[in-house]
């Protein structure tokens, strides 16, 4: 279902030296430093797999998400979402995956969250059946009974990323992208996305690729593991390979990072 | 229905739930309303009060109106979920004008009924100008809005930009230098060719000024979006 082969990206980025004279000397002439985000990244991905994409901050986890949701080109390589390329069938494409940034919201702030919802359903054009369905199985599965009627922004942070996933699902994606989706969230909130994560996987069938720095989120839910560090795969497999006897799955994750000097 | 209506009915939501926004589209015609009512001073022109704050109007709320939004939207991550969902720039960018366009010509609108211009030609002459003026501003705030990644960096450039088109015309009427220099402004032209409404004045200079002035937006407008995109991704 996906295949990045070969892929690399690297940005360009603004540099300078402290102080007002650099500051002012910046407006007229800028320096730039090339950044490598992904250099040679391959891997391919079937349907209905629950993948763990980890790596440490800045390894370049978001820029892979990026690229495969069609937000971002890749400088090389070649990248196949379900047949398509995702930044050139964007069309096609977004309606066939659903993507949550845990750090950022989805979801319009000052209206009622059913406000986006219907908003939603227009933009993907989702048939009028399809999106009741929908809705009344994500509102029954994550308990939104009581939240569609609130504003975003009155909602806590566990009710708006219940919120946020309902949306990214309303058009029933074949793929979904969690980019840290328990960030922040308390006991009772991470056991509710999580055991829904689940359940979206064994009734549907849902790829689901999910990058989060809360190993309990991996070992609750990816069969599969890919590591990145300094925008390299360095290692593809599932929990078992890098875990030893009993020991604690942050330590054992620390050790593995250690080990590669990421 | 299509994306473009889509956007526009969002946003129209959106607008009246903003009070800040939706209060610079109320003030202009109410002060106009009241400072036409309560002040009479001798040999002051007719409509002196309408012309006035409808210049200020045109300079001020389109502007704001259409920065704020497209700031807003971007930082809260919302334009990039619209862009994913396969709404297009231009899309969002029509149905986000129309909206702004449309709540602009309700206070013009306002203003005409206020102006106490005779006759339909007059008043249409007078809605036009307010639409020209209009969409130049609109123009400026995308690109204050396309320019800036969060609302405050939007407020902190559109402030001084709308103030001088909005304060340019009537500083003018106090100073020789400041009208040389504001002749060049687009409201600057709007106020005078206000004034010439129904006195068969050559208008040629006035509205070349105005096609410039959009000339310049639009293309400073393509330039941002040629480097950088609506900055929603």
């Amino acid at each position: 279902m996906i295949m990045m082969e070969h892929v690399c990206k690297s940005y360009r980025i603004a540099k300078r030296n402290a102080g007002f004279r650099e500051a002012c000397k910046s407006l007229f002439f800028r320096e730039y430093e090339v950044a490598t985000a992904l250099s040679d990244v391959s891997f391919t991905i079937g349907d209905g797999e629950m993948v763990g994409y980890i790596g440490p901050n800045g390894a370049g986890k978001s820029s892979t998400i990026k690229i495969l949701s069609g937000i971002l080109t890749p400088d090389s390589g070649r990248v196949l979402v379900d047949g398509r390329i995702p930044y050139r069938d964007r069309i096609e494409h977004v309606r066939q995956i659903g993507v949550v940034f845990g750090q950022r919201s989805q979801l319009w702030w000052d209206v009622p969250v059913i406000d986006s919802f219907e908003l939603l359903k227009d933009i993907y054009s989702i048939p009028k059946s399809g999106y009741r369905q929908n809705l009344e199985e994500l509102t029954q599965l994550l308990n939104l009974e009581e939240l569609l009627r609130t504003p975003a922004r009155q909602l806590s942070l566990g009710q708006r990323m219940r919120c946020e996933i309902a949306a990214s699902l309303l058009h029933g994606p074949k793929l979904l992208f969690l980019d840290e989706p328990t960030i922040g969230l308390d006991a009772v909130s991470k056991l509710a996305v999580r055991d829904f994560i689940l359940k979206l996987n064994k009734l549907h069938g849902v790829t689901v690729i999910l990058t989060t720095h809360d190993m309990q989120d991996i070992e609750a839910l990816a069969s599969r593991i890919i590591l990145i560090g300094k925008g390299r795969i360095l290692m593809d497999g599932n929990l078992s390979d890098i875990k030893k006897g009993n020991a604690d799955i942050d330590e054992t994750v620390a050790e593995l990072y250690r080990s590669y000097n990421i | 229905m299509n994306n473009i209506a889509i956007i526009f009915q969002k946003q129209i939501k959106d607008i009246l739930k903003n009070k800040t926004v939706l209060i610079e589209f109320i003030i202009f015609p109410l002060m106009a309303f009241i400072m036409t009512k309560t002040v009479q001073i001798q040999d002051m022109p007719a409509g002196f009060f309408v012309k006035l704050f409808a210049v200020m109007y045109i300079g001020m709320a389109p502007l704001t109106g259409m920065s704020a939004i497209i700031a807003e939207e971007k930082e809260k991550n919302t334009l990039r979920v619209l862009l994913m969902a396969d709404v297009t720039p231009a899309q969002y960018l029509t149905g986000t004008g129309g909206c702004v366009f449309l709540i602009s010509m309700a206070g013009a609108g306002a203003f005409c009924a206020i102006s106490g211009y005779s006759g339909p030609g007059e008043k249409a002459l007078f809605l036009l100008l307010m639409a020209i003026g209009s969409l130049v501003s609109m123009l400026i705030g995308a690109v204050i809005g396309a320019g800036c990644k969060s609302q405050m960096s939007a407020t902190s450039v559109a402030v001084p930009v709308m103030m001088t088109f909005s304060f340019l015309p009537m500083l003018s009427m106090f100073n020789e230098t400041i009208k040389k220099a504001a002749e060049f402004a687009y409201s600057r032209q709007i106020m005078v060719l206000m004034d010439g409404l129904g006195k068969g004045q050559d208008n040629t200079g006035s509205v070349i000024i105005i096609v410039l002035n959009m000339m310049l937006f639009g293309g400073l407008f393509g330039v941002l979006y040629k480097k950088g995109g609506l900055g929603g991704n």
